[in-house]
């Protein structure tokens, strides 16, 4: 009887060993930094986005990412930048401020920092077709294109069509199908 | 055992070069057909697996297993592809599809893990890179069901009626050409059976069909001629002889009765 019993204890000590090996990547993902994430995500965002030709200078022009509010994102995202390319482009990063964004920026991430300045930082770059991304619930309402949501541990986003057509963006359907929400009219 | 005719022969000779040909022709028609099934099933499943690759490279870039998976699904529809993977560049599993639950093929880790395709047993198995921007993120991997041996069996089963048919079609075709050949052969061969029951020598065999038989028909002829012109010699002089013959007798019969009637005479001299 008591061999059978420790038989038992044996066979739950072993699945519950099994189980916490099989989860092991799943924690090994969380535990990747928040802010490495998303500056990988907005090196990449750049390849499935498509800007007005004539935003560009030349083909090998860098796209010009300006981070507002997020310290950690921009420093993550100069080092990952550094040396690679994105369709053939070298991607420079740069500090962004309201009142202070680059006038040939592409990208514009306004970290939760910045989100109180928000609405002058869009202002700001209304009319020049920049892709937009946020990390705050309203981001999306508040005119960005791509907004840093968190789902079930991992770092996810969603897209607006009509902020990209109002900035003259083209978002690829590629994107499109990894977005967690794609919201098609203005909310 | 039964001598063969001609006509057998020659049909036997017809139509084993016939078959041989065409089995020859059956053979090497499936050899190219395994060849070319083989790369066929490559290829189609490589053209799987760039699309797939297009489609499943930005769930890679973006760390969402589950729009890979959602990808993945619709494989579904596609009945020989048994199972398909998707990796991350590290060699973890990412994203899995298996067609049927109760297949064992639950690998955590990728059974081919460099690019590249293999055949083992029904099996087709294939690996490809996942580039995004240059970089590798990850490989897709499919499984394919691979049943070149039923394959075969239908394109054999077409073979085996073709030859069907094509023995049948030389078989007619035999048969309404043989006669050309075979037919001045055979009246050869019932005129001298003629000539040996009826000693009819002044018959002869008609003069068709190609050069050999022409020759051997005239050859044939000329014999005849030959022995009629000896036999009716053989008569003649056989019938002469008999003549002779019977003269000698017929003298000798007469010396008999004179010397009979010379001796009775002597023994009875002019006695009644």
């Amino acid at each position: 009887m008591s061999s059978r019993t420790a038989a038992a204890s044996f066979l739950v000590r072993a699945i519950v060993l099994a189980l916490l090996l099989a989860h092991r990547p799943v924690l090994a993902q969380a535990s990747a930094s928040e802010a490495e994430v998303k500056a990988a995500y907005l090196h990449k965002f750049a390849g499935f986005v498509e800007w007005p030709a004539d935003r560009f200078r030349s083909p090998s022009s860098p796209y010009v990412v300006a981070v507002a509010g997020d310290q950690q994102v921009l420093e993550e995202l100069r080092r990952i930048a550094r040396g690679r390319l994105v369709q053939g482009r070298p991607v420079s990063v740069v500090p962004a401020a309201p009142g202070d964004v680059p006038h040939d920026a592409n990208v514009l991430f306004i970290g939760r920092g910045a989100m109180r300045d928000a609405a002058a930082l869009l202002a700001d770059v209304r009319s020049d077709h920049v892709l937009v991304v946020t990390e705050a619930p309203s981001g999306l309402a508040a005119g960005a294109t791509l907004n840093f949501v968190e789902q079930d541990g991992r770092v996810r986003f969603e897209a607006s069509l009509a902020s990209a057509r109002a900035a003259d963006l083209r978002l690829s359907s590629r994107l499109l199908g990894v977005a967690t929400r794609v919201v098609e009219a203005q909310p | 055992m039964k001598a063969l005719t001609l006509r057998t022969q020659l049909a036997r000779a017809a139509l084993a070069t016939t078959l041989a040909a065409l089995l020859l022709n059956a053979a090497l028609v499936l050899a190219y057909e395994f060849g070319r099934y083989r790369d066929a099933r490559a290829s189609d499943l490589q053209t799987q697996a760039e699309i797939l690759k297009q489609s499943i490279a930005p769930a890679l870039v973006f760390d969402d297993p589950e729009a890979a998976r959602q990808q993945l699904s619709p494989l579904s529809q596609k009945r020989d592809v048994r199972a398909a993977a998707v990796f991350r560049a590290d060699g973890t599993l990412f994203a899995r599809y298996v067609a049927d639950p109760k297949d064992g093929t639950a690998a955590t880790a990728n059974p081919l893990p460099q690019p590249g395709h293999r055949f083992s047993g029904g099996t087709l198995e294939l690996t490809q890179d996942i580039l995004h921007d240059g970089e590798l993120v990850g490989r897709v991997y499919l499984q394919a069901s691979y049943d070149v041996g039923r394959r075969l069996e239908s394109y054999a089963l077409i073979e085996v009626v073709v030859i069907t048919l094509s023995m049948a079609l030389a078989i007619f075709l035999f048969g309404r050409l043989q006669k050309s050949i075979t037919g001045p052969v055979a009246r050869i061969a019932e005129v001298a059976q003629e000539v040996v029951q009826r000693r009819e020598w002044g018959l002869r065999a008609p003069t068709s069909g190609s050069r050999d038989i022409a020759t051997l028909v005239g050859a044939f002829n000329r014999m005849l001629q030959e022995m009629e012109t000896t036999t009716l010699e053989l008569n003649r002089e056989m019938a002469e002889r008999h003549r002779a013959e019977d003269e000698l007798r017929r003298a000798d019969r007469r010396k008999d009765e004179f010397l009979a009637t010379l001796a009775h005479e002597i023994r009875n001299p002019l006695a009644p």
